[in-house]
């Protein structure tokens, strides 16, 4: 389990978490929703060990994420950053290969998210969504215990953000992956979450079950817009429809 | 092409060929033939002495042009950025500034032992403050960084200049320490060419056992630090190994700008940017194609002897322009 308890964040003088508390289990999967700027991107870099916590902790399996080494941290985390360097234009089956355990989790990965075809294409030739693909499967082929993506969809089309979301999903549930995913994109957060986090101002403001932060008036004010709701197939979509009051 | 068993033996084919036409070539061309029966000879006539000597000098090019490449390969891995290079970055500079120290401090040992010592730790020295400063400055981009090692290489080569001029007497030929600058190769002994020989493939291993980390490098350091690499230690590492490459180059040749940068671009064009087979495919480039430059600055303007530093010069230098122009087109 990973286990955020009162979690602070500052950098010069200003607060980009405050008092953040929650925790993520294995096998579950969570969606880390708000707008730019509410803190998101900080709080997947300080559960990867990335950025030092002012006050609170960040504890992983029992213990401080602080006190694992840079390669067990590897071992139990694998990370999508939200914006990837390719500075060496490595083949797709390279760079899977650099992630992975072994090279049958390798190999698996890429012909799980239909990567076979492009296995010896050099990356700078792909699309962004193909390339978002790729870091997917890299972070997936790690086979850790939690996974955390920061924004894996956001550079794929609709197909593909649905495909990248049951990847995850499986994940969570065949490999027992504890995920947390930051997202845009409400509806696909709420087709796919089992729970919802909700941000707003560096403060966690909702923690529950992805129809009950859906229905919450929270999600207006947090916006800034009037939701319209409607559940199609038991779940819960939401539509904007104008501003918040 | 993807590297394999065909382009290491190319690349190997490269390496001998080199060497073959490194020594044939000089004052009196020779042809192959002539030259094995000179290696062979059980009574060597001074002619054959010479080709002999001639073969020893071309070893030792070949291994400096391999320190230089896997240098070269190591560097822009560190910095993230393909423009790095021994030269460039001002570790070269770093590196003949302490040799020159070693030549002309009036202790004999510094002479034989310090020589290579100095040389590592001017050109780690270098790296080390490139890389301090451009962090400190935040300096993350591949121009900027290179601006940096561009500075302190006028630095160091002028506190190299003016150490020559305050230091040299008339146990030291001013010409003869201008001219190794410049780039001139020793012409090691048997006993220092295996020692030489040894060091390179010391240099090689090491820096095989950083590739797959300088791959993840290549994803960005926030990247690498969540898929094991502990980028702080790693660096100091790669650039320690880098600077030995370089120092050991400097000792032995001198100043040599661009190998470094042309070796490792063409071989990546040739099988891809993966590090692991890079640096083994460089090393034996870099090593012949060097072999060759020395056979041409011995018999281009024979029987006067260029300096290899400007015949690197001549060529890199057109070279590294191509490829800003195709980073900025």
């Amino acid at each position: 389990m990973i286990r955020v308890e009162q979690l602070c964040v500052m950098r010069n003088r200003k607060r980009l978490l405050d008092d953040v508390s929650f925790s993520l289990r294995r096998g579950e999967i969570v969606a880390l929703l708000g707008p730019n700027g509410a803190g998101k991107s900080t709080l997947v870099t300080a559960l990867s060990g990335l950025c030092r916590s002012t006050h609170g902790s960040v504890e992983v399996m029992g213990r401080p994420i602080a006190a694992y080494g840079a390669r067990e941290r590897a071992h139990l985390l694998a990370y999508v950053a939200q914006q990837q360097d390719f500075i060496w234009d490595l083949e797709v089956r390279d760079i899977v290969r650099l992630g992975a355990r072994s090279l049958s989790d390798a190999d698996a990965t890429l012909a799980k998210l239909g990567l076979v075809e492009l296995a010896e294409r050099r990356i700078k030739s792909l699309s962004g969504g193909e390339r978002a693909r790729v870091m997917l499967a890299r972070a997936l082929a790690a086979n850790t215990p939690f996974l955390l993506a920061d924004e894996p969809a956001a550079n794929l089309d609709i197909k593909h953000q649905r495909r990248a979301m049951r990847l995850l999903c499986d994940a969570a549930r065949e490999r027992d992956t504890g995920v947390l995913v930051v997202l845009h994109d409400l509806n696909l957060a709420f087709a796919f979450a089992e729970r919802v986090l909700l941000m707003h101002q560096a403060r966690l403001v909702l923690d529950g079950a992805a129809a009950a932060v859906a229905a919450s008036p929270d999600l207006d004010r947090v916006f800034g817009e009037r939701f319209t709701r409607a559940t199609i197939d038991d779940r819960t979509v939401v539509f904007p429809t104008g501003d918040a009051e | 092409m993807r590297p394999g068993a065909l382009t290491l033996s190319l690349a190997v084919a490269i390496a001998l060929i080199g060497i073959l036409v490194g020594a044939m070539l000089g004052v009196v061309n020779t042809g192959p033939l002539r030259l094995l029966a000179a290696l062979l000879a059980s009574d060597p006539t001074p002619d054959d002495v010479l080709i002999a000597w001639r073969v020893q000098r071309v070893t030792g090019a070949f291994l400096v042009g391999a320190c230089l490449a896997i240098a070269g390969v190591i560097y822009q891995g560190s910095f993230r950025n393909p423009l790095a290079e021994p030269f460039l970055l001002g570790s070269s500079a770093g590196g003949a500034l302490g040799a020159v120290f070693a030549i002309l401090l009036p202790l004999s040992w510094l002479a034989a032992v310090g020589l290579p010592i100095l040389a590592f730790v001017g050109a780690w020295g270098a790296t080390l403050l490139v890389l301090a400063i451009s962090r400190a400055a935040r300096i993350e981009d591949a121009a900027g960084m290179l601006l940096v090692g561009i500075a302190l290489a006028a630095l160091l080569g002028a506190l190299r200049s003016t150490a020559t001029l305050v230091l040299s007497d008339e146990s030291v030929s001013l010409r003869a320490l201008i001219s190794w600058t410049l780039g001139g190769l020793q012409s090691p002994t048997g006993a220092t060419l295996l020692v030489f020989a040894v060091l390179t493939a010391v240099c090689l291993i090491a820096s095989l056992g950083l590739a797959r980390r300088l791959d993840i490098l290549g994803f960005g350091e926030s990247t690498a630090a969540t898929m094991g690499v502990d980028v702080g230690r790693f660096l100091t590492l790669s650039l320690t190994v880098a600077a030995f490459a370089t120092g050991l180059a400097v000792a032995w040749g001198g100043v040599l700008a661009f190998v470094g940068l042309i070796v490792p671009h063409t071989v990546r064009w040739w099988i891809g940017e993966r590090h692991a087979p890079l640096l083994l495919h460089s090393a034996f480039v870099g090593g012949g194609f060097l072999a060759i430059l020395d056979g041409l600055s011995r018999s281009l303007l024979a029987p006067s002897e260029i300096p290899l530093g400007l015949l690197t010069s001549l060529i890199g230098a057109p070279f590294f322009l191509l490829l800003l122009v195709r980073r900025y087109r």
